[in-house]
């Protein structure tokens, strides 16, 4: 992969232009996902069609050449991305949260130098967490800083989108355990990305390991990314957001399938029917797919909202108001994907699980997605507020 | 009074019963009955301005399944149970049929 995109990037201007561009693009992408998914083969150029489309850049603000569109628009986005491959949806999430952290915490002059480069179509990946220390939230690898640069040593994993990256967003903690993102070059000595993913679904999101050995940077290419949670920010919420968003689109894709394939169903026996669209039961449980689907989507509707506040007017009630409404579209997208993944199979009966239709893919992809933070520690979240007034910790997975 | 409108009762009057508890098995369950009661409200202000011809039972449906979630969760935490109005002159089961004929075979 080259440090720099081929083509200069699209400038999407509004909300509209990005929901528009997504829907095209989301009907191509449709075509060779469960190819894609089936061979783990990488989705190199639809990535490059994806950021050179300007949907990499909506989130950068107008004052800086983009076209700040709301959450809710970023949340749709994703969602239709990810209904039709959700691998794609996850990949520039990292991406995302890192505008917000440079819009955050980085000085006037990063802020228009990296956000120019994502108007030309520079993809961030990511190289945050790490499988070896003691949870999410500890960092083993060092930054150190020497006169005007800085040095980079430790070990990641979980690196979605680094693969495919012109840039490497590194998170390392100094001395005191603050943590610093470094921007490091894709082709930067001592950066080595490794192709290692081999998890059963989100299977070509290429999430796997980066090592950082002696890689240095000059400080100009270092933000101190600690502070969007020393004070309260959206990051989180937004981090979130886009969560819930591909997992929002998995239960919207795996509900398109159920609804094709239970059309298709043989009759059971016992329906005395003679099609098995009219098998009562089937109606009724596709009736109680379509509500919790559509209620995610309300859900999810509300937390960008929230996060479009969050963002206006940060502060300690508005950024624990986002965390919940985020919290409970996390919840419900989990819940949902994971339902309407599995009742596909119900409805659709046992020829659905013949190899050549991968219907799997939904289940597996929404199954390792959700993984990335648990849901029942969301509905502690929630409740904590409800029963205690206890707001929700600030970090990247509230 | 409406499902939903009775749900939040329920959910407030249960809350007082355990206000302040550090059991993460109440607190957890409380996270999930408000988000049952969200989306329940969330699906009703959809239905609004959605012209889809059943948002409206679908919402019908959450604010229906959040009441039952609450009035069960009142009878475990509290050991009493309101009394729920009468449901037979509008049965939840038929709105799972009327919503899903719908969108599966676009039959009203």
């Amino acid at each position: 992969m080259s440090a720099h995109p081929q083509h200069p990037a699209h400038i999407i201007r509004s909300d509209a232009e990005a929901i528009e561009v997504a829907t095209r693009l989301a009907k191509r992408f449709a075509v060779e996902a469960s190819a894609r998914d089936r061979e783990r083969r990488l989705p190199v150029a639809e990535l490059d069609e994806f950021s050179a489309s300007g949907l990499w850049g909506i989130t950068i603000p107008k004052a800086y050449g983009g076209a700040g569109v709301s959450y809710v628009t970023v949340a749709e986005v994703i969602k239709l991305i990810s209904a039709a491959d959700p691998s794609l949806g996850q990949i520039p999430q990292n991406h995302l949260g890192v505008v917000d952290i440079l819009l955050q915490t980085a000085t006037e002059a990063q802020k228009r130098y990296y956000f120019g480069k994502v108007l030309q179509g520079y993809r961030f990946g990511n190289a945050f967490s790490e499988a070896k220390s003691k949870n999410a939230g500890t960092f083993d690898t060092q930054i150190r800083f020497h006169g005007d640069t800085a040095q980079i040593n430790g070990e990641k994993f979980y690196c979605t989108g680094a693969l495919f990256a012109h840039l490497v967003p590194t998170v390392g903690n100094n001395e005191d355990g603050q943590a610093f993102i470094a921007f490091v070059e894709r082709d930067a000595p001592g950066l080595n990305v490794i192709d290692n993913w081999d998890g059963f679904g989100q299977r070509t999101t290429a999430s796997g390991g980066v090592t950082l050995d002696g890689v240095s940077v000059p400080l100009s290419a270092v933000i101190p990314a600690h502070l969007a949670f020393d004070q309260p920010t959206a990051n989180g919420p937004i981090s979130q957001i886009i969560q819930a968003a591909v997992d929002t689109g998995i239960a919207v894709g795996a509900l398109e399938q159920a609804k094709i394939y239970a059309r298709q169903a043989r009759p059971w026996i016992d329906s005395q029917q003679d099609h098995g669209w009219q098998d009562p039961f089937t109606i009724a449980a596709i009736g109680d797919l379509e509500w919790r689907v559509h209620g995610t989507e309300a859900i999810l509707a509300k937390a960008g909202e929230a996060v479009d506040r969050a963002l206006a007017e940060p502060g300690e009630d508005s950024v624990a108001h986002a965390s919940l409404v985020v919290a409970q579209a996390k919840v419900l997208s989990a819940e949902t994907a994971l339902l309407a993944s599995s009742k596909l199979f119900e409805l659709a009966g046992t020829r659905s699980v013949t190899g050549k239709h991968n219907l799997d893919r939904f289940w597996r992809n929404a199954r390792t997605h959700t993984l990335h933070d648990p849901a029942r520690w969301k509905y502690h979240l929630i409740g904590n507020y409800v029963l205690n007034g206890v707001k929700p910790a600030r970090h990247a997975w509230n | 009074m409406t499902a939903l409108t009775l749900a939040r009762q329920l959910l407030d009057s249960t809350r007082r019963h355990v206000e302040n508890s550090t059991d993460p098995y109440v607190i957890s369950r409380f996270g999930d009955l408000q988000i049952r009661v969200d989306v329940a409200a969330a699906l009703f202000e959809r239905a609004e301005t959605h012209p889809g011809p059943v948002a409206l039972t679908e919402a019908q449906i959450a604010a229906a399944e959040a009441l039952i979630a609450a009035s069960n969760a009142e009878f475990e935490l509290t050991g009493q149970r309101t009394a729920l109005p009468s449901s037979l002159d509008d049965p939840l089961r038929t709105k799972y049929q009327i919503v899903g004929n719908y969108h599966l075979n676009g039959v009203l």
